[in-house]
């Protein structure tokens, strides 16, 4: 627009200059009208003209949640200019806007002019994002002024947590398959009155603790069944976290990283909340000297300190990982004896070195539980709809028991295919076999 | 939309000054000259309405625009002062009262900046259209756009003839040729200084 003003203002007063001089030629008054107009147009908008001046305020939530919508507030003031304001306003990555929108022109003529703009986003992956600056480009009525680049900087970050599910100790009072040890691996105090879950009679089980009821429902089996009591103290849960290539299968915001943040952060949140330690660490590049952990603790500042972690961590991309405990780790496994839980995404590539992890995690004294997350129905989510049913089950399962076979017997692998199962199914697994 | 009141105003500008030439005229060849340059102008906004609908990063001239208002004036430049003598096909308009020569240049001109704004006005509508823009906003800004360039054009007429009046009226006082060349002088120098200081 800029230059085609330019191009038309010039031929008005070429087109002026013209007249004037077949005026002077024909010597007649009346055409010197001709000159008037395009001149005083020019001059008229030319010393209306202020030296551009934009400002905006940006008014934004600063937390958020995965999957939270939230409007930005804008307001544009102009003081000086006279043209078009094409405005990009500050967004950040991982997000998408699902009302309004984030470009807009604003036109200022002599007056002052204010604008306010509203858009509503929804936040698509946690992290910690600064919100992009707010391009301008000025485009002035009258082209003789060039057309300007405005960018004005956003100082402003937005912490995108991740969203997580509240879990209920009902969700997990259900009969295990997996016999759940008499005595705790990890050490435990004596059991408490608060009720956990029904399981097997073992030889050397109280007989109080004998479930009648229950067991006169199941009497087909002729199995008696007993109820499992908490235990008083701490357990202690250790997370461990796989930053390898793997987690990293489909977009940006659905891949198995995004899927196990939740995960962890939801069983921290219980498990805390129930007065355990929970541990986090997370594996490492051979690059890198040392990465974010926490040691087992409770009490609701481990959480914070968790989803601090968890809010910026990132999967590397084309980068071997060093599967292996660092010292602190294999200390605390030492002597806590946790429950360990690996949160992967097992493929034909990483296997052999997990496997090898777990048995090393497994020899210190941990006892292991593979979160294993099939990155085959998210990747078939972003191929055809309808082929993430194929990737289901029977095929995974084929696929898979070559790779579980290579895990040491003791270590036990739960999987999770997030497209077809909540957080909820998952976390039930979880909690069954790594005694929530 | 909003911005189509410019195109509206800038061809009953053009029309109502094609029909005050058709009827000063009944030579054949002044007619075939006013009758091209409608065809022209009709053309003109056509290709550039086909234009705006393209993809394309600069925005559309309409020349034709240009061509259809400036044959007439060419026509009337021809047909007044000596200049008529060697011009005989167009003669009928030096009859024409000077009054009435006087309403028509700047009805052309108006017509061609106002188009010219509504040019710019659809450009930036279609531009906006494909790049997720509000369009409704979108037609606001441009209707705003248009209306306080409608009000300069207008303003730019007004005052043009206030100009063409003094230039009439000035010889009357008769300050004599040295202090008209010193205010001549002062008036273009304030001007010029005024116009590098902004447009540096």
């Amino acid at each position: 627009m800029i230059k085609e003003w330019s191009k038309q203002l010039i031929t008005l007063v070429l087109l002026a200059a013209v007249i004037a001089a077949i005026a002077i030629i024909a010597t007649e008054k009346t055409l010197i009208l001709g000159i008037f107009f395009p001149i005083i147009f020019v001059l008229i908008i030319l010393y209306t003209v202020k030296d551009v001046q934009i400002s905006l305020s940006v008014q934004s939530p600063q937390r958020l949640k995965v999957g939270e919508e939230a409007y930005f507030y804008v307001k544009i003031v102009s003081k000086g200019g006279f043209g078009l304001f094409n405005i990009t306003l500050p967004t950040f990555s991982e997000m998408e806007i699902v009302e309004g929108t984030n470009v807009c022109l604003m036109f200022k003529s002599f007056r002052e002019r204010e604008k306010e703009v509203s858009f509503k986003i929804r936040t698509t992956r946690r992290g910690i994002f600064d919100l992009s600056n707010t391009e301008i480009t000025y485009i002035p009525v009258i082209g003789i002024v060039k057309s300007e680049k405005i960018t004005i900087q956003t100082s402003k970050t937005i912490e995108v947590v991740p969203a997580i599910t509240m879990l209920k100790k009902s969700q997990f009072q259900f009969r295990s398959k997996v016999i759940k040890p008499r005595i705790a691996i990890s050490r435990l105090g004596p059991p408490s009155n608060d009720f956990e879950s029904i399981r097997d009679y073992i030889p050397g089980d109280p007989y109080k603790t004998i479930n009648w009821k229950a067991t006169a429902r199941r009497n087909s089996q002729e199995k008696l069944l007993v109820n499992v009591y908490e235990r008083e103290g701490m357990k202690t849960f250790i997370f461990i976290l796989d930053r390898g290539s793997n987690m990293l299968s489909g977009s940006s915001s659905n891949n198995p990283l995004e899927y196990s943040i939740p995960l962890i952060l939801s069983g921290a949140k219980y498990l805390t909340s129930k007065g355990s330690n929970v541990g986090f660490w997370e594996t490492r590049t051979f690059s890198e000297t040392k990465a974010p952990y926490i040691q087992p603790s409770s009490g609701a500042d481990t959480y914070t300190k968790l989803r601090r972690i968890l809010i910026r961590v990132e999967a590397v991309r084309n980068k071997n990982i060093k599967y292996k405990a660092d010292k602190t780790l294999s200390h605390i496994i030492a002597e806590t004896l946790p429950q360990v839980m690996l949160i992967t995404s097992l493929n034909e590539s990483n296997y052999g070195n997990i496997s090898e992890f777990s048995s090393s995690l497994m020899a210190s004294g941990a006892r292991l539980t593979i979160m294993d997350i099939l990155s085959e129905g998210i990747s078939a989510k972003y191929r055809r709809e309808d082929i993430s049913g194929l990737f289901q089950r029977k095929i995974i399962k084929n696929t898979k028991s070559g790779i579980y076979k290579a895990f040491p017997s003791g270590c036990t692998i739960v999987q999770w295919e997030p497209v077809s199962e909540n957080l909820g199914i998952a976390a039930a697994r979880l909690a069954m076999l790594s005694g929530w | 939309m909003r911005y189509q009141v410019s195109l509206y105003i800038g061809i009953a500008s053009f029309i109502s000054y094609s029909l005050l030439l058709l009827l000063i005229s009944s030579y054949l060849l002044a007619q075939m000259v006013i009758i091209i340059s409608i065809i022209l102008f009709v053309l003109g906004i056509f290709i550039m309405s086909s234009f705006s609908s393209e993809e394309r990063s600069t925005e559309p001239r309409n020349k034709l625009k240009f061509i259809a208002v400036l044959l007439p004036i060419m026509m009337i430049i021809f047909s007044r002062g000596y200049l008529a003598q060697h011009f005989t096909g167009f003669y009928s308009y030096n009859t024409a009262d000077t009054i009435f020569i006087a309403v028509l240049f700047p009805i052309a001109e108006l017509s061609v900046v106002i188009l010219s704004n509504y040019e710019s006005a659809i450009y930036f509508g279609k531009r906006s259209e494909r790049a997720g823009y509000n369009m409704e906003d979108v037609d606001q800004e441009l209707g705003r756009f248009s209306r306080v360039i409608l009000l300069i054009t207008l303003l730019s007429v007004a005052l043009g003839y206030v100009s063409f009046l003094a230039v009439l009226t000035l010889p009357t006082f008769d300050i004599g040729l040295i202090p008209a060349l010193i205010i001549f002088f002062a008036v273009i120098i304030i001007l010029m200084r005024n116009t590098i200081s902004k447009t540096s």
